[in-house]
C-alpha cells in the first residue's frame, strides 16, 4: 500500500482523458492504495454540473466521483486558483471535495510517495 | 481480480443446450455470443435490445422479467438473496452511474449489508460465473469494464 497523489488536469470530455484517469484512481483504490486526488488547471471543469437533457447526451461519468467516499480516498481537493481563474470560485463542490490553496496542494504533493499527473 | 475468478474456467454461455430450447419457445433470438445477427430479448410481449455483449442495452426497459429470462440463460434459481443483489446493484448504477466491478461490488455490498453479505464468497455462492458480470446482465446494466 502506498501513498498516491493524483493531479488532474483534464477537462471533462477530451478523448475520455478524465474517464481513464477516473479509471485508473477507482483501480488504485481498489487495491487499497491511499490516495490523494487533486483537481487543477481544466480538471476544474470536471465539477461543473452536465446537462444530460441535451440531444445528444454525454455520460455522467462525474456521478462516479461518489464512489470515492466508498473507498475512503479523503483527500479531494481542488485547487482554489483555478477555481478562481476561471471564475468558478462559487461552485459547490461535490460531496467530500474541499477547495486548496497552493501550500496545500504542496504539502499533499510533499507527502505523497507516488504522484501521478493525467 | 480475486484467485478465485482467475481458476474459473471460461464456459460460454451456447453449452446451456436445454435453455436455449426453452428460450426458443419464448421467441429468443440467438443469445449465441459469437452470432452477428440482431440481438433481442422478448420479455413480457416487448421486444428488447441487447448490447454486443448480450446484455441490455437501455436499463430504463428492464423489468423483473428480464432478470428471469437471464437466470434461465445462466441456470440460476432465483432466490431472494438473488433478488437483494439485483436490486442492489441497478440502486448502485443509478447512484455511481457504473457497473460495479468484483471488488467495487464487495466493497458497497459491506457498507450497506455488512461483512456477511459483502465479501466475494457470499456473491460467488450466489453468482458462480461472477457476481458482477452476472449480476449486472440480471439488472439490466452494462457489463462492468474490464470484466472477463
Amino acid at each position: 500500500m502506498q501513498r498516491i497523489a493524483i493531479i488532474q488536469t483534464q477537462p471533462p470530455f477530451n478523448q475520455g482523458k478524465a474517464r481513464e484517469s477516473l479509471d485508473l484512481i477507482l483501480a488504485l483504490a481498489a487495491v487499497d492504495h491511499q490516495l490523494s486526488i487533486i483537481f487543477t488547471g481544466d480538471a476544474v471543469y470536471q465539477l461543473l454540473p452536465l446537462n444530460t437533457q441535451s440531444s445528444q447526451p454525454l455520460k455522467a461519468f462525474q456521478k462516479s466521483f461518489g464512489l470515492f467516499a466508498l473507498y475512503e480516498i479523503e483527500h479531494c481537493l481542488v485547487c482554489a486558483a483555478s477555481l478562481t481563474a476561471r471564475g468558478l470560485s462559487g461552485l459547490s463542490l461535490p460531496e467530500g471535495f474541499t477547495a486548496a490553496s497552493q501550500a496545500e496542494i504542496k504539502a499533499t504533493l510533499a507527502s505523497a510517495q507516488q504522484i501521478i499527473r493525467c | 481480480m480475486g484467485d478465485i475468478e482467475r481458476q474459473r474456467q471460461p464456459k460460454p454461455f451456447v453449452v446451456v443446450k436445454p435453455q436455449l430450447t426453452a428460450l426458443n419457445e419464448l421467441k429468443e433470438n440467438s443469445m449465441n455470443e459469437n452470432s452477428t445477427t440482431e440481438h433481442t430479448l422478448i420479455v413480457g410481449g416487448r421486444t428488447l435490445a441487447l448490447d454486443k455483449h448480450g446484455y441490455l442495452l437501455d436499463l430504463a426497459e428492464w423489468e423483473p422479467g428480464v432478470a428471469e429470462h437471464f437466470a434461465q440463460l445462466e441456470n440460476i434459481q432465483l432466490s431472494d438473496a438473488h433478488w437483494e443483489v439485483i436490486r442492489f446493484v441497478r440502486e448502485f448504477y443509478q447512484e455511481f452511474n457504473t457497473s460495479p466491478a468484483v471488488r467495487m461490488l464487495v466493497k458497497a455490498m459491506a457498507a450497506k449489508f455488512g461483512p456477511e453479505k459483502g465479501n466475494s464468497k457470499y456473491l460467488f455462492m450466489l453468482f458462480p460465473e461472477g457476481p458482477a458480470k452476472q449480476a449486472t446482465r440480471l439488472a439490466g446494466l452494462p457489463k462492468p469494464a474490464k470484466c472477463l
